[in-house]
């Protein structure tokens, strides 16, 4: 089960989401339940803010509303709800027009190179150490955002490659490469930044 | 610690409250009834086998085709029919389990089908020996090939126009990437119906009267792909 996902014990995710599309309230209510907490993480993974991503789960999850005659019958509600919360936190930067993320004409994200210059040095095995945390997070919002999202899902939320591609609409070797950049980028960031005098 | 860096450290988090908006929208949710591709697929299909026969039957169906290489009528009629009912599969029917379609899959075989309808246009009538192929006559070739161009996108529109409506609100990601496929999947349909329709068989005629049809309609398309995204 991926990181941040409640277990449901025999209940699947794709049976709440059919059961909330005929109606059941209490299906939607598990539901936001069992997926919301990883989707959160996702969203703070991606825009470092909590409050936002707070912001971003809850519009996420009113798209899903608005959207669910579009879900298929006892699909894997999984990949879509995500696409839906990264489709909003997207929407988000355009609107915020933050400097981390740098769009394209054509309307995507544009890839911009990770900045590995001008910080410590850091250990490479990130302990719960406060300072090392904030240094990957920030790291972590350095790397191109497609990067970043492969990353987030892969290594940081524990999603099969499978999944993670089904997610961002690419097949799973694209999605192998990406998260394999991704991390070595990041761990690049980490470990091999030069010293400051 | 700050608390970003707390949920970036351990993700097993509580589900946030829900906020009061949701809470409202949630407290009576009407049943809706989901989507069904195959259906859509079938119904997709009618629209644009009706809008191509339709078409045709308006204009005549193709006056030449006794005179015409067999293997020709046969093959392109092939090609076109089997490019947009294979596209059209692939964006409207998800695989199994999934609700997102393959997105750069159909943007890949629409583009791949694109260009293979305008080189493919362009050096068939020298492999079929096909009559009617002489271009010499520039004004004779714009006009016929403007006549054609224009028809063809009135007749790929339609399908079009459909296929956008049906999967609205499906794409939250690469909706440019699927209302390019669904505009090429017009514009097949659009190439299907102007071949049995068309007696010219001049090589820029076919290639950009007929083939560019797919790439225009692709281009269309994309102007409204605003309607896919949840």
């Amino acid at each position: 089960m991926p990181v941040g996902e409640i277990s449901l014990g025999d209940v699947k995710l794709e049976q709440l989401m059919t059961a909330y599309c005929n109606g059941d309230t209490n299906a939607f209510t598990q539901l936001y339940n069992a997926i919301a907490p990883a989707v959160l993480g996702y969203l703070i993974k991606m825009c470092g803010e909590k409050s936002l991503a707070e912001d971003l789960l809850q519009q996420t999850f009113l798209k899903v509303h608005k959207a669910r005659a579009t879900y298929i019958s006892n699909a894997n509600p999984t990949p879509w709800i995500y696409s839906i919360a990264h489709r909003t936190f997207i929407d988000a930067m355009r609107k915020k027009k933050r400097a981390k993320v740098v769009m394209s004409r054509d309307g995507e994200l544009a890839d911009v190179k990770a900045d590995i210059m001008g910080r410590n040095e850091v250990n490479q095995n990130l302990g719960p150490d406060p300072e090392k945390l904030e240094q990957a997070m920030e790291a972590l919002s350095t790397l191109p955002e497609k990067q970043r999202q492969a990353v987030v899902l892969v290594k940081l939320q524990g999603k099969s490659l499978q999944e993670a591609a089904s997610i961002c609409g690419i097949s799973v070797g694209a999605m192998k490469v990406r998260a394999h950049r991704g991390y070595s980028s990041l761990r690049k960031s980490l470990v091999l930044e030069p010293k400051v005098d | 610690m700050t608390e970003e860096t707390k949920l970036f450290a351990e993700d097993s988090m509580l589900p946030p409250p829900m906020s009061s908006e949701l809470l409202g929208v949630i407290k009576n949710i009407a049943p809706v009834k989901t989507r069904r591709p195959v259906l859509q697929w079938m119904i997709f299909l009618a629209v644009a086998l009706i809008t191509g026969a339709v078409f045709v039957k308006i204009y005549g169906f193709r006056k030449n085709i006794s005179q015409v290489n067999t293997i020709w009528i046969v093959g392109a009629a092939v090609f076109w029919a089997m490019g947009a009912f294979g596209l059209s599969k692939i964006a409207l029917v998800p695989n199994k389990g999934k609700v997102l379609p393959p997105f750069k899959q159909c943007l890949y075989i629409a583009l791949g089908f694109s260009a293979l309808a305008v080189v493919f246009g362009f050096i068939a009538p020298k492999i079929f020996n096909l009559p009617f192929s002489d271009e010499s006559n520039l004004d004779f070739a714009i006009k016929y090939g403007r006549l054609c161009f224009s028809k063809g996108l009135m007749i790929a529109l339609i399908p079009t126009v459909a296929g956008l409506l049906l999967l609205r609100k499906t794409a939250p990601l690469h909706s440019k990437k699927l209302a390019f496929c669904i505009g090429a999947i017009g514009g097949g349909m659009a190439g299907l119906a102007l071949h049995f329709q068309c007696i010219l068989n001049g090589s820029l005629h076919l290639s950009l009267a007929h083939g560019l049809v797919i790439v225009v309609t692709g281009v269309l398309a994309v102007l409204g792909s605003k309607i896919l995204v949840p």
